[in-house]
């Protein structure tokens, strides 16, 4: 079952196209419907000039690389072409979607006091939102009446200055985005009640969809964002969502996203592009349960000094889902930290991913990043391939990285199920354990029990399979 | 009651228990006595279910059934409890959190209904109290950072509060301070009812001073090699285990 590995050899092809003058390949059914689908948004009226000319230079960078398959080293534990096999349709049109609906999938947190904002299919919709009840000094605006607007400033921002360039689906998404919001919360205001984004699904039928949201956070301000992606699970879905946060000078943002219910056959690739200012402090929290395929991929940069991450998460696997947890962070300003804490549980023929890269340039000077990542394999053919790394070019830093991948301790196991415990329930004590570790690690203690709670749900519900 | 007959255990494919034989009836404390390696630990494991101690023949009832072949858990909630040699540390899990799961989950077993979370914490209170067991333990992560005596007395307040029909104690005198062996003494000895047996594994005498034993084995090479009433370990105590050692 358990298969580890911390490094693989390069690809050959790679190896034997050195100039990488390799043909590109004919492209694939759903990269030909992208295209037409591309066209026809472009074709649409009332895309500004300036946006329509970034969506086009995102498709051609798109259409140079192409869906990336394993022969692209940062995806090669996801072959994204061969799960893209089969094109689906661009989401469109209206689907009503009732506040009970919303309720019913996503209920509201007891104690929370969220302000919600609801995206059904991408789309914000002011009606299913709290939008009258934004704080003082949060402004929120629909995407497509953001980029209508003449805020020439904001597609520097939608491009995350850059992070993340070189990805296919990255680019892929900023060609095709639809919906999203942009939310931004003005200098020194500390947002006290929790802003929660709702992105439903609908899944009334196949469909792909590319949504694409800003958030900033300004200088001195402090905002905790929770992001609940929800779907009944019921259609399969092509999901491409990337997630922006410019975090500015001594500001502070706590995330906490939990991916959707997905059917089976969904894909999805969620992307988080972070930008950090001087003193400031990002904690970012992911949950993965049920996801079916998903990829999650943040690429954080410290652009000043004395700055600090926490990126965490915990990912549980069952059936034959795949997960593929894929981090850069880059330290260019000196005397930041970070930390990357993931336990991934991967049961049934379950697969779990974790590519972590800590990458230190030359002038980021006293760097403290520390980043681990460890699996526990209980299923048969259960799967998890580990790979952290480090890339250091400054030398007075403390870096390191742990990856592990084992079982279940079959000594506790044994040792609680002599108290009573069936194997399953004493089992899932383990597990919980074994996750509880980083969920401990949300500061905010309902979205931390909420998190925990979701958690010991899915374990638990191991024991009625 | 316990009656173990012409049982054969394999570790690893080497052979450890060798046809035993033992009944502990009802009420009766027996004790065990034997040199390092000759199986006790292997027959409590045994005893208990746990993987990897292959049972190649043989027999164990508890309370008249055969338990050989349940898993670990329905024998525990038959009323079978093991305090271990060496206890296990759960991270991550508190004291609580264990001891409710423990009890529920034989509760839930036994068709009983789940204790309240007030309930629970009165019975626990209780049996802690009796064994000098602090509070703010029950709040730490079970046995994690517990010096070996602690372990111990925590092997007996899960005995308490478990109520089986039958405990074994392996070597739970080990790591007892002279004060500690007291107190963890009058628990177990709290515990004794004409309802329940008791099997204590045990190097020392002195224990057996405070629990005080119906009978005495001796056991040596995986069988029972000689039995007696509690005079034998004093007897033990004296002149080392030459005189049965050669009889296995
Ligand atoms: N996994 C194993 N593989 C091989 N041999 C084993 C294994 N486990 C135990 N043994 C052997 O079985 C024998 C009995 O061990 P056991 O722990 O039952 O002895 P014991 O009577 O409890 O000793 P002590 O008084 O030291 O606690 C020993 O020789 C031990 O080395
Ligand atoms: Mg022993």
């Amino acid at each position: 079952m358990a298969i580890a590995t911390t490094s693989r050899p390069r690809d050959e092809p790679d190896e034997a196209d050195p100039m990488n003058m390799r043909a590109k390949p004919t492209p694939t059914p759903t990269e030909s419907a992208l295209a037409l689908a591309f066209q026809a948004a472009q074709d649409k009226p009332g895309v500004p000039q300036h946006v329509a000319y970034w969506r086009a230079r995102a498709f051609s960078t798109f259409s140079d690389l192409g869906l990336p398959t394993k022969h692209v080293e940062a995806w090669h534990y996801t072959d994204l072409r061969a799960a893209l096999a089969k094109p689906y349709a661009l989401v469109d049109g209206d689907v009503n979607v009732s506040p009970e609906a919303i309720l019913q999938l996503a209920p509201r947190l007891d104690g929370l006091a969220a302000i919600r904002i609801v995206l059904v299919d991408g789309v914000y919709v002011p009606a299913l939102s709290d939008s009258a009840a934004m704080p003082q000094g949060v402004t929120l605006r629909a995407m497509d009446m953001a980029l209508a607007s003449d805020d020439v400033a904001l597609l520097t921002a939608l491009a995350a200055h850059g992070l993340g360039a070189g990805d296919g689906p990255i680019a892929l998404n900023a060609a095709l985005m639809h919906g999203g919001i942009v939310l931004d919360v003005a200098a020194n205001v500390d947002v006290k009640t929790p802003i929660e984004i709702v992105a439903l699904a609908t899944e009334t039928r196949e469909q792909s969809f590319f949504s694409r949201s800003l958030v900033r956070v300004g200088q001195g301000a402090r905002c905790t964002l929770v992001e609940t992606h929800v779907g009944k699970g019921a259609v399969a879905a092509q999901k491409n969502d990337v997630m922006i946060f410019d975090v500015a000078d001594a500001a502070t943002l706590d995330h906490i996203v939990t991916s959707p219910r997905n059917a089976l056959g969904s894909v999805q690739v969620s992307t988080l592009l972070a930008n950090l200012g001087a003193h400031s402090k990002l904690q970012s929290f992911a949950l993965v349960s049920e996801a079916a395929f998903l990829r999650r991929q943040t690429f954080l940069r410290f652009n000043g000094s004395h700055a600090s991450a926490l990126l965490s998460g915990v990912s549980l696997l069952s059936g034959r889902e795949h997960c593929d947890v894929t981090l850069v962070v880059e330290h260019i300003a000196p005397d930041c930290q970070s930390r990357e804490i993931f336990k991934h549980i991967v049961d049934d023929a379950a697969t779990g991913v974790f590519q972590g890269r800590i990458s230190v340039a030359q002038g980021a000077q006293k760097t403290d990043g520390s980043m681990s990542s460890r699996a526990i394999l209980i299923g048969d053919d259960a799967a998890m391939y580990n790979k952290p790394e480090l890339e250091i070019f400054a030398d007075d830093v403390v870096c390191g990285h742990g990856a592990t991948c084992g079982e279940l301790d079959e000594d506790q196991v044994f040792y609680a199920m002599s108290r009573g415990l069936p194997r399953l329930v004493a089992e899932s004590l383990l597990l919980e354990a074994f996750a509880g570790d980083v969920v401990d690690k949300i500061e905010n203690e309902i979205l931390r029990d909420h998190v925990m709670e979701r958690v010991r749900t899915r374990l638990a519900a191991r024991s009625h399979a | 009651m316990l009656e173990i007959k012409d049982l054969h255990v394999t570790v690893g494919e080497k052979p450890i228990i060798d046809g035993l034989n033992l009944i502990v009836s009802d009420g009766e404390v027996a004790a065990i006595m034997g040199p390092n390696g000759s199986g006790k630990s292997t027959l409590s494991y045994a005893i208990s279910g746990r993987a990897g101690y292959e049972i190649t023949s043989g027999s164990v009832k508890l309370n008249g059934e055969e338990i050989l072949g349940l898993p670990a858990d329905e024998r525990a909630a038959k009323g079978l409890f093991l305090a271990f040699q060496y206890p296990l540390e759960i991270p991550g899990v508190t004291t609580m959190t264990f001891l409710k799961a423990a009890l529920n989950s034989q509760r839930k077993h036994r068709g009983d209904a789940e204790l309240s979370t007030p309930d629970f914490i009165k019975r626990v209170r209780a049996a802690a109290d009796k064994l000098g067991v602090p509070q703010d333990m029950l709040r730490r992560a079970f046995n994690v950072g517990f010096s070996g005596g602690e372990k111990k007395r925590m092997e007996v307040l899960q005995m308490a509060l478990l109520e089986p029909t039958f405990g074994i104690l392996d070597e739970t005198d080990s790591g007892l301070d002279i004060d500690a062996l007291r107190v963890v003494s009058e628990g177990v000895n709290a515990l004794r009812s004409p309802k329940r047996g008791f099997l204590v594994i045990t190097h020392y005498q002195r224990l057996l001073d405070y629990i005080v034993p119906d009978t005495v084995h001796v056991m040596s090479k995986g069988k029972i090699v000689k039995t007696g009433g509690k005079d034998l370990a004093l007897e033990l105590e004296k002149n080392g285990y030459r005189d049965y050692v050669a009889a296995a």
